[in-house]
């Protein structure tokens, strides 16, 4: 098998009215990863994942799952893959147990037994119809229903959206055991919750304005970022004064905080033997790192965007 | 790479999946199916009471009305697009399964309704229980392009509705798609009529009825085509849709309201003047 198991290249996405939602993306999820997807709202995360599963169809570039585009795969390959969306709704007259039998009809792998323990778990009765129980509840059947399939891959839009803390865990714990009954499962999942990410993902990607801003595995990410600080002995910082790899920065006063991006050598070396000014490196969380990634300010140029630009 | 399923069952084959979705639109809409079904059985086949062709035209054209947009519309109806498309099976296979029981019922109802009507069928079955005198054998329907058009009428008018509803994106559309679909078919049958009268002198069903099954065949390859190539709709977003479409279908909806008006003044004035002038004629020698 390919080694990557979910691959989008040049992706993009203009919805009419000439909305861009998706613009020249890059990814590649490797078998096994549990990758997670995080942005701003509006980022393109959910475009992203449903040109990836065939719901829509990308104006440019390739999506790939299984090494096949899904909008034209075989029933074979497309029942390797499960998918939870942002807003799912399942067909509301029929109750959790008779869609597990009509899904098992479709899917050569499907696990009743799996379905029944994970519906207990969050404690959804399967005779219920699905238009009595609550959005986070129909929710919880999606869940149970993506992973009855027994999927390779497994994706999942904002999964703990509308899921009380108690369930947001017992899905957590889900993912880990998922993970751990099969050789080289892959989960996909965008989210807003970091700690979700921090607890389970060992890849991320960082989306803003429709592109990759960032990638790579969670160590990798926040080892490759410094929040530095410099502060100047003359009361202020000198005028076009810059830090190598610096991404941004901001000055008051004394004071030059700056985000930078490690690669290779020190960029701080030649600064630390510079007389009149102290640094002070931080190392950064992912949330930090999250903030000072994507919190624009209003003047920032779109059409320029800073992070675009080589560190 | 998984382990193998602790239960192990016959492996899924694309019929026996495609089977599994044609029996889940049946629970869907079996109460439907089977409320109509029963109107038709006991107005035509238990009380005798309309023995007319027309009578499963009406019923097939209440399926469509009723029935046939929520049927091919279900996911946009239900907000399930997203559920739908990613199944196994895809696009085709739903469309070919949801439309095949709409399909069947106007067959059998306006087929076996045809045959029922013109051998009077029902009275016959009815006098092997009992003769009571009320079993007096209808004389059966002259007009012998009554029992074709009993079923090519509503089958055009349910492919048109069904593709249409299939292909929208808005609760509305799928709720009035019978509405574009009966106009096109007056449509046709006006166009087809006044076709006839030309090459003919007589509306005899011969250009008409291959013309509606050429229609509804070809909308219907249409439509499975465009659905293979439709987005899903996001769920939470496809209520409102685009106005663009709504105003597309009523301007559609009169000008074909116009033609069919057209063609029924046209062929009006040609069925009334064509006999005066042949008697002009005919004086004038």
């Amino acid at each position: 098998m390919n080694d990557h198991v979910i691959e989008a290249s040049d992706l993009a996405k203009t919805f009419p009215g000439g909305r861009v939602a998706v613009h020249g993306l890059d990814l590649t999820v490797p078998t096994g990863a549990v990758y997670g997807l995080i942005g701003r709202n509006g980022a393109g995360k959910t475009t992203t994942l449903r040109m990836l599963l065939g719901l829509l169809r990308p104006n440019r570039g390739t999506a790939r799952i299984l090494g096949q585009d899904l909008w034209h795969a075989p029933r074979a390959v497309r029942q390797r893959v499960a998918y939870v969306s942002q807003e799912q709704q399942l067909p509301s007259h029929q109750c959790a147990a008779q869609l597990c039998l009509h899904l098992a009809k479709l899917h050569d792998r499907w696990d009743h037994r799996l379905a029944g323990k994970i519906l207990a778990r969050f404690g959804i009765p399967p005779e219920a119809p699905l238009w009595a129980l609550s959005g986070g509840d129909q929710r919880k059947v999606a869940v149970a229903l993506a992973f009855a399939s027994r999927p390779d891959v497994l994706v999942l839009d904002e999964p703990a959206a509308g899921l009380d803390p108690i369930a947001r865990r017992q899905l957590i714990e889900e993912m880990v055991e998922f993970l751990a009954d099969g050789d080289g499962r892959t989960v996909l999942f965008s989210t807003h919750i970091i700690a979700d990410l921090e607890r389970v993902a060992d890849q991320i990607g960082i989306m803003d304005r429709g592109r990759m801003v960032a990638g790579g595995s969670l160590e990798g990410l926040q080892s490759d970022m410094r929040r530095v600080q410099i502060i100047f002995d003359g009361g202020s910082v000198p005028a076009g004064f810059t830090v190598p790899g610096m991404v941004r920065s901001r000055a008051e006063g004394p004071v030059l905080t700056a985000l930078v991006r490690l690669s290779g050598e020190d960029p701080l070396a030649a600064l630390r033997n510079q007389p009149g000014l102290r640094i002070n490196e931080f190392p950064l969380g992912l949330e930090d790192l999250f903030i000072e990634l994507l919190d624009r300010q209003p003047a920032d140029d779109p059409a320029n965007p800073w992070w675009i630009s080589p560190a | 790479m998984n382990p193998p399923s602790p239960n192990p069952r016959p492996p899924v084959t694309d019929a026996s999946a495609w089977l599994a979705l044609l029996e889940n639109e049946w629970r869907r809409h079996r109460h439907a199916l089977t409320g109509l079904l029963l109107f038709w059985i006991i107005g035509f086949w238990i009380l005798l009471l309309l023995p007319h062709p027309a009578f499963h035209m009406v019923v097939g054209l209440l399926y469509c009305v009723l029935f046939a947009g929520p049927q091919a519309g279900a996911d946009v109806m239900d907000g399930t697009e997203e559920f739908s498309f990613s199944l196994p099976t895809g696009r085709g296979p739903l469309f070919l399964a949801r439309m095949t029981p709409g399909l069947a019922f106007i067959l059998i109802v306006g087929g076996l309704g045809g045959l029922g009507s013109a051998f009077d069928l029902p009275q016959k079955l009815w006098s092997l229980v009992f003769d009571s005198g009320l079993t007096e054998p209808f004389a059966p329907v002259r007009d012998r392009f009554w029992y074709p058009l009993a079923v090519c009428i509503p089958l055009a008018v349910y492919a048109i509705t069904f593709s249409l509803a299939a292909l929208t994106r808005t609760r509305g559309s799928v709720g009035l798609a019978w509405l574009p679909a009966a106009l096109a078919t007056g449509a046709i049958i006006g166009i087809a009529t006044i076709m006839e009268n030309l090459l003919w002198r007589n509306a005899n069903t011969l250009l008409l009825c291959p013309l509606l099954i050429a229609t509804a065949t070809v909308v219907l390859v249409i439509g499975h085509q465009l659905y293979l190539r439709k987005e899903a709709t996001k769920a939470g977003g496809q209520a409102a849709g685009s106005s663009i479409w709504g105003w597309s279908m009523v301007v559609i909806a009169i000008l074909i309201f116009v033609v069919v008006l057209s063609g029924f003044f046209f062929r009006a004035r040609f069925v009334k003047e064509a006999p005066a002038i042949r008697t002009q004629q005919i004086h004038g020698n």
